[in-house]
């Protein structure tokens, strides 16, 4: 064997070392949620949730009857319904990721579609709202629904585009309770 | 080691296996088995469960107005109360064919206050249970209904009209 033949094999092991390292999925990967993407507009499906945004404008302030706040608020209605059973069937945590940030829907809001039982068949529309930062004004986002307490494992997340550019922007919005389309 | 240290060793060894595995299906299989005990029975059948014998009295569709796309399916019980009945954990209608599940819409619908109990009532008088359901128009039956009390025990009536 050429004296240089050892260093030449013991690079392309390195290089492949690499390459490997490179390839290999993070251990996150082993029981990260799986994410079901739709076009902005379409009715997604997931295992527990379908969901549509139906509308999404931008408000100075959101009231619920006897209260109200002031911000850059984001306000999304969405129509949900439980693919297979009502046992269980609610949105139990929504974000809204923009670029690199996460928010999640406000909890102080009364009325919204979280923790709202689901039905099969019947969808429920009601609205999620996001209190945000006031350079959060435009751009892409993604709409994450959950129906479980935390983030899930191996198991569907309902993503839903939306577009932030040229939504109305609006003094106020109040928020209506979740009802049943049809009804 | 000498064969009766050896055979002492043994003997622990299969006193801790069999201690391990009474320890498992003690705590965890056997919970499993109670929970998925089921019951099933013909629509006209009274059936013992939480503690009051139960009557499946009628089905009726329609009866209540519901969602466009959709219709109402309400399922009448009849339980003989006692002293010694429980709550139930829930009331749920299945779809035999695509395996749906319904739970009762009861608060969300216009149904008098009389009408009947929406749950299963502890140490009661003789009472009527009406469940309510809104089903889409492509859900026609046959159906499954099913009760399951505190203890995870399941009678099942069948449904249909």
């Amino acid at each position: 064997m050429r004296r240089g033949a050892p260093w030449a094999i013991g690079a392309a092991l390195v290089v492949v070392a690499g390459v490997a390292v490179a390839l290999t999925p993070p251990d996150i990967a082993l029981t990260q949620a799986f994410s079901i993407h739709g076009g902005e507009g379409d009715a997604v499906t997931g295992r527990t949730l379908t969901a549509q945004v139906r509308d999404a404008a931008f408000a100075e302030r959101v009231s619920t009857g006897d209260w109200e706040a002031d911000g850059n608020w984001l306000v999304v209605s969405v129509a949900a319904s439980a693919p297979q059973t009502e046992v269980d069937a609610a949105v139990i945590l929504a974000a809204l990721e923009v670029g690199d940030r996460t928010f999640h829907a406000s909890e102080r809001v009364r009325d919204s579609l979280l923790g709202t039982a689901l039905r099969v068949g019947t969808d429920t529309v009601g609205m999620l709202a996001f209190e945000l930062p006031a350079d959060v004004d435009a751009g892409d986002a993604d709409l994450r629904l959950i129906t479980s307490y935390s983030t899930p494992q191996l198991d569907d997340v309902v993503v839903l585009p939306l577009s932030l550019d040229d939504l109305p922007s609006e003094a106020e919005i109040e928020i209506v309770a979740p009802e049943w389309e049809g009804f | 080691m000498r064969w009766s240290g050896r055979r002492a060793s043994l003997i622990a060894l299969l006193a801790a296996v069999v201690a391990v595995v009474a320890v498992h299906v003690w705590f965890d299989v056997v919970p499993t088995i109670e929970s998925d005990e089921m019951t099933v029975v013909s629509a006209d059948e009274a059936v013992d469960l939480a503690g009051q014998q139960l009557t499946l009295r009628s089905v009726r569709a329609d009866e209540f107005e519901a969602p466009k796309g959709s219709h109402t399916v309400s399922v009448r019980l009849h339980s003989s109360g006692g002293a010694e009945a429980t709550g139930c954990r829930s009331l749920l209608l299945g779809e035999q064919g695509d395996g749906r599940v319904w739970t009762p819409g009861t608060s969300e619908l216009d149904i008098p206050s009389d009408a009947g109990e929406s749950r299963c009532q502890a140490e009661s008088p003789p009472y009527d249970i009406l469940a309510v359901f809104v089903v889409p128009d492509d859900a026609s039956g046959p159906f499954w209904f099913d009760v399951t009390d505190e203890d995870g025990r399941i009678v099942r009536f069948p449904v249909e009209f």
